[in-house]
């Protein structure tokens, strides 16, 4: 076999391998048995139906949804603003002061959660929704500071000062002038965050308590404890909405531009 | 005119981000560094002290040696599979036409968008015993019983290559893509054979992506909670997992913390070595030219 056909041989391989447990976990959403057996028996949409009966789902699923969004918010504004100063600032420490910035990145995350759980409790904060947020900002904060700050570095400054120059306050010369054009890069980032937050398990699972538990705890409690396709019917819509957001991103900013992620 | 922001205005810029890190970052990765010195005792989650005996008992007791040998040996082999496999996935997404480009790159990012938990339950599925694969095994005859893949180290290395292979492939894609086709074509003008202009062209140049690669898929595989969580069971722990029963089962936060610790230092070892291998021995160039 030629080189380049063994190369295309091993890439198409890998591509089945890549979709593999996901085009399995929707085929068996289908399934009309009461098991998850393969192959699937006969075909059903009750499954689907039945996703919203799982014990706790929705207090998960909206704690998620609320929890993605503030901490998004909060990334952004928080991430956005250093990212500015930054920016255009040359000062000794710079580098340090970005490696710091980045750090929640290269701590693993099950010691970032351990670390918060010992900190909260060693200083009585019981409040698991403002820990759960607290953690979820420290590991997306860096992905908004990066992708903010990377498309801060190709901006053309002489932009704002030709708009400073015309008259622009500062805050309308970053309204009107830097914001639309970094707007791919805030994306961006703010998509990065939401998934971050919204898929974390091991920050959460340290930090929730009985009645505040985000979805992937859930969802991971369900796949040790259920065994019915229903858990496979939850886990293909989510990956639908994943499918969409591809989609959606894809068609706003460019798709390569989560290769950051 | 001097549009230059003055530096008291970067200092305000910077401080609520940083402010939030060392609150909520920072202090918490001290506490963890305290608890990780300090005593466990029958009654009580910690009693403060400055002893190394916990991370004595890490290197000191069988058990505990094993998990550490054992992650880093899943870290190793996962990062190997997933650069045998991503180097011409890679290739192809950096070079290839551009319909294959884009599939290439929708292939490997849908998986990374979708959550961890939810694609290591798929394999989960497709492993199991009565699973599709086993049931091509079974009827290809290349098994009379079905294969136990879960819960054991080979599932755990699988789930992990599906969930880290994206971080193999996109750092080393980039890479591929600012590699200049015309010096590979000047090889090939000079008379070298398609396999000679990989091993002595694009291969050197691609040493960056190769190592950001590997070092990402290392570190985060040696650090994985979810899939060796789900898929090796109660019997196969690994250090995160460890981690975790300390901290949840057994209630020895000292021990517990200090297992992270030793996680924090594999992972900013390899980090440090990747970036003091990126100052001095990514330059391919100088190699070749000395």
């Amino acid at each position: 076999m030629r080189p380049a056909l063994a190369a295309y041989a091993v890439v198409a391989a890998t591509v089945v391998f890549l979709a593999l447990p996901i085009v399995s976990l929707i085929v068996m959403s289908f399934s009309a048995a009461e098991y998850i057996t393969f192959p699937p028996v006969g075909f059903s949409l009750k499954w689907y139906g039945r996703i919203l009966q799982l014990p706790g789902l929705v207090d998960s699923l909206l704690l998620s949804l609320w929890l993605a969004s503030l901490a998004t918010l909060l990334s952004l504004v928080l991430g956005m603003t250093a990212a500015l100063g930054l920016a255009r600032a040359r000062f000794r420490g710079r580098a340090v002061v970005i490696a710091a910035l980045m750090s929640p990145l290269v701590v693993p995350s099950i010691v970032t959660g351990l670390a918060l759980l010992q900190f909260f409790v060693d200083r009585r904060l019981r409040s698991a929704d403002w820990n759960l947020l607290a953690g979820h900002v420290v590991i997306t904060l860096p992905y908004v500071t990066r992708t903010v700050l990377a498309s801060l570095e190709v901006f053309d400054w002489s932009l704002v000062d030709t708009a400073r120059v015309l008259g622009a306050g500062p805050l309308r010369a970053f309204w009107r002038v830097t914001l639309p054009i970094v707007r791919p890069g805030i994306l961006a980032g703010g998509i990065f965050a939401f998934l971050t937050s919204f898929d974390n398990y091991t920050i959460s699972f340290f930090l929730a308590d009985a009645q505040q538990v985000p979805l992937p705890v859930t969802v991971f409690n369900y796949i040790n404890n259920i065994f019915d396709p229903g858990v496979a019917a939850l886990s293909a819509v989510l990956i639908y909405a994943s499918a969409v957001l591809l989609v959606v991103t894809e068609r706003m900013i460019g798709a390569s531009r989560l290769r950051g992620f | 005119m001097n549009l230059r922001r003055p530096h008291f205005v970067t200092a305000w810029l910077l401080l609520p981000a940083l402010l939030v890190l060392l609150a909520f970052f920072a202090l918490p990765l001290g506490t963890i560094l305290v608890y990780s010195v300090g005593r466990s005792a029958p009654g009580s989650i910690y009693i403060p002290d400055l002893t190394l005996a916990n991370y004595a008992a890490l290197f000191e007791t069988p058990v505990y040696v094993k998990v550490m040998l054992r992650t880093l040996r899943i870290g190793l082999v996962v990062t190997l599979l997933a650069l045998v496999l991503g180097y011409p996935y890679a290739y192809l997404m950096a070079r290839g036409r551009p319909w294959l480009r884009t599939g290439l790159l929708l292939a490997v990012l849908l998986p990374l968008l979708v959550s961890v938990v939810v694609r290591t339950y798929g394999w989960m599925v497709v492993l199991g015993l009565d699973g599709p694969v086993n049931a091509l095994l079974l009827a290809l005859g290349l098994t009379r019983q079905p294969v136990k893949f879960l819960f054991n180290e080979t599932g755990i290395v699988i789930g992990l290559l599906h969930v880290f292979f994206p971080f193999m492939v996109l750092p080393l894609s980039s890479v591929l893509q600012k590699v200049d086709p015309q010096l590979e074509d000047a090889a090939r003008t000079l008379g070298a054979g398609s396999f000679t202009v990989f091993r002595r062209v694009t291969l050197p140049l691609s040493v960056p992506g190769i190592a950001a690669g590997s070092m990402l898929v290392f570190t985060l595989s040696v650090a994985a909670y979810v899939t060796p969580a789900l898929m090796g069971g109660a019997g196969i722990n690994v250090m995160a997992t460890l981690v975790a029963q300390q901290i949840l089962v057994l209630v020895n936060w000292p021990l517990g913390a200090a297992v992270a610790v030793m996680l924090v230092v594999i992972t900013l070892g390899v980090v440090t070595a990747y970036h003091r291998f990126l100052e001095s021995g990514a330059g391919v160039y100088q190699r070749e030219r000395a």
